[in-house]
């Protein structure tokens, strides 16, 4: 077993780890839950952080598929969806994952010179990238056991975030201040 | 010589209070968390800081505009 | 709301431009009494004259309560329409928002073909393919207005649309963002500001936005001419204006004066006081009080009130007696615009809401010379941190009665009341104090 395609599998499952964890600091962004240590520019910041950590486990994922050369998939097959023979399925989620992902953190990068309702738009696709990375492991995967362990544990907490986002009011019906706000007022 | 300031939006403002926690020297939040800012010119690496607090508005809601200077 | 009666006219002040004869919805007595609306091109007695111009000359200042020159608004709107390539639009604000006025109610009686006309005027002078005409829902204001711009649509006199928009009853929603908004898309709530409405209004375009007062005395301007306009009334703000006048005097009502008439004749305009005065409020709810020793005397002018404070407003003056308790008042009405707010903005929607309850607990002897401080300090924080000067209005409104009052202030301390006066003065209008919410829904629509 070449240590390409086992790096492969690893990066593969943290980048899955990490982009839950971003979509969970994203709904805790937006909600503005946060704690006496870890305020609410922590959480945001954190999530832009690990957002870009992702990418860089992604980068070692993809490249070390491509270049193990076990199964045959390109360079263009990396960015182009449905255009494997091998697994075309659960592949191409992989690549639509990746796109996605793309496309949300340039826009956030460019976040100040583009309208914000495309911001937002694309940002939304964010559940969508990361449910097609979900299924991509699961159908991907080789190791079965593992695969499913951290797909049920990602699924589970992003429902949790995602239901407690929907029922919990939002942070402007909240007219008390923030924890931090001590240092704030100094 | 120019600097910058800082203007919020004051409808998309949601309270969150990111901006005071990044740029304590300019940003306090009233009781509701809401922010007070000094509207005085900011000038060389207060701007870097002031970039960053604005970066990091959950709603997008500050920005930085360059003013000439008194 | 107080029964206000439109006041029978002075000879003693000259000439009543607006309020002279009560035309009413009718638009053949309207042309026999005022004359035909003179179109562009047109001269007025032989001198051709741009109307903006015309308007800049006369120094006409809005009557909606800003007191901003009219002519350098329509400028500014011309300027906008060429830089940004995009027809404007005209919007007649006659939504008279203020509880304790009713001065374009009465305006609109007597005269409602005047604000149409001096509309047309405007629109014709700026490029504006169509005029919308805003008042509230359900009043007598809206279905005058109704009527008349369709009696102008048949006797096809205009060449241009004016459309007549009911807007809903909320207090900001007469504000000139919020208005702009509504007309535009529906939805009458305040906007972020800048850019300001001549540039960017109804749809992002440029919109000349004004009271309907101002768009009647921009019909006579056209008919009479600057100087004539100037003829009358302070030179800094010439002309005369519309003052909704209630409280302790003899005939509350809508009285047509020149400005700078000072508050001493305004009052005996009115039928004079009944009993003894001891402050005013000027301006409206979003005004401020007055004590009637230091302000008896002043011109009704931006600059003529301030030494007391004063502001003139949207014309709003009323007479507080002496044995009104204006700590109640004030607390009546804080609690009324607190629930006015949009909900937008923080410092607005929980800022007056605190106010209301310091000024509840203040009226009602509840309180501690603590809680007071607190709730000056917190009047000095809210204003100018929201996207609106609404609650900019309140707080002047409730600290200008904290200092005038300041005696019954240290009187509710010590839990002693001088007021006597057991019905409510300054009206509210009826219904559920609205609680504001962070998602404004179908109530703004």
């Amino acid at each position: 077993m070449s240590v390409f395609w086992l790096a492969t599998r690893a990066t593969g499952e943290i980048a899955l780890v990490l982009l839950t964890i971003v979509t969970v600091l994203g709904i805790a962004t937006t909600k503005g839950w946060a704690h006496e240590r870890w305020p609410e520019s922590v959480v945001t910041l954190v999530h832009r952080n690990v957002s870009l950590l992702s990418v860089v486990f992604l980068v070692v994922h993809i490249a070390t598929t491509v270049i193990d050369g076990y199964v045959p998939i390109s360079w263009v097959d990396v960015f182009i969806p449905g255009q494997t023979s091998y697994q075309t399925l659960w592949v191409g989620l992989g690549t639509v994952a990746l796109d996605l992902l793309i496309a949300v953190i340039i826009t956030s990068l460019l976040r100040h010179r583009m309208p914000q309702r495309a911001w937002k738009l694309i940002h939304w696709t964010a559940y969508a990238l990361w449910a097609s990375a979900i299924v991509h492991s699961l159908g991907v995967g080789t190791d079965k056991t593992l695969t499913r362990l951290v797909a049920i544990t990602m699924v589970t907490t992003v429902a949790l975030a995602f239901v407690a986002r929907f029922f919990t009011p939002d942070r402007s019906d909240d007219p008390g201040v923030t924890l931090v706000q001590t240092q704030a007022r100094r | 010589m120019s600097g910058k300031v800082i203007t919020v939006d004051r409808i998309k403002c949601d309270g969150f209070g990111t901006c005071a926690q990044l740029l304590p020297e300019r940003v306090h939040l009233d009781e509701w968390g809401y922010p007070i800012i000094d509207p005085t010119v900011m000038h060389g690496d207060e701007g870097k800081h002031a970039k960053r607090a604005v970066a990091a508005c959950p709603r997008l809601a500050l920005s930085l505009i360059k003013v000439a200077a008194r | 709301m107080s029964a206000l009666r439109e006041a029978a006219p002075s000879p003693a002040l000259g000439e009543l431009r607006l309020l002279g004869e009560k035309v009413g919805v009718d638009l053949t007595r309207h042309v026999a009494v005022h004359e035909t609306n003179p179109t562009r091109g047109r001269s007025r007695r032989g001198h051709a004259s741009d109307l903006v111009t015309e308007i800049e000359d006369a120094g006409l200042t809005g009557r909606g309560g800003g007191w901003f020159p009219t002519g350098r608004k329509m400028r500014a709107v011309v300027g906008a329409v060429k830089h940004n390539r995009k027809d404007p639009f005209v919007v007649v604000n006659a939504m008279e928002g203020e509880p304790a006025a009713s001065k374009d109610a009465t305006l609109v009686q007597y005269n409602p073909h005047l604000v149409l006309d001096g509309a047309v005027l405007a629109a014709e002078a700026i490029g504006a393919k169509s005029i919308t005409v805003v008042a509230h829902r359900g009043g007598r204001t809206h279905t005058a207005l109704a009527r008349a711009a369709a009696q102008r649509a048949s006797a096809g006199i205009d060449g241009i649309d004016i459309s007549v928009l009911d807007a809903p009853g909320r207090y900001v929603a007469s504000e000139e963002s919020a208005l702009a908004h509504f007309v535009g898309d529906g939805i009458a709530l305040p906007v972020t500001v800048p850019p300001r409405v001549f540039e960017s209004g109804v749809r992002r375009r440029p919109t000349l936005l004004s009271n309907a007062e101002t768009f009647a005395h921009i019909a006579l301007i056209a008919r009479h001419g600057s100087q004539w306009f100037r003829g009358v009334g302070d030179p800094s703000a010439p002309g005369t204006l519309l003052v909704s006048v209630s409280g302790a005097v003899g005939s509350p009502g809508v009285i047509e004066v020149p400005t700078g008439t000072t508050i001493r004749t305004i009052l005996g305009l009115a039928g004079g006081t009944t009993g003894s005065v001891h402050s005013f409020v000027t301006g409206g709810y979003g005004g401020s009080w007055v004590a009637a020793s230091e302000a008896i005397d002043l011109p009704w002018t931006v600059e003529g009130l301030r030494p007391a404070g004063g502001v003139p407003g949207a014309g709003v003056l009323v007479a507080v007696p002496t044995d009104t308790c204006a700590l109640v008042e004030t607390a009546r009405v804080a609690r009324w615009m607190a629930g006015e707010s949009a909900g937008q903005c923080g410092p607005c929607r929980f800022g007056l809401a605190s106010v209301a309850e310091g000024l509840e607990h203040l009226a009602t002897r509840r309180t501690s010379s603590a809680e007071v401080r607190l709730l000056e300090q917190r009047l000095g924080i809210i204003p100018g941190r929201g996207a609106c000067r609404h609650p900019d209005g309140v707080v002047r409104f409730a600290a200008t009665a904290l200092t005038v009052h300041e005696s019954e202030v240290v009187a509710h301390l010590s839990g002693r009341c001088t007021g006597t006066r057991r019905t409510a003065l300054l009206p509210i209008p009826s219904g559920v104090t609205a609680i504001p919410v962070s998602r404004p829904g179908e109530e703004w629509r």
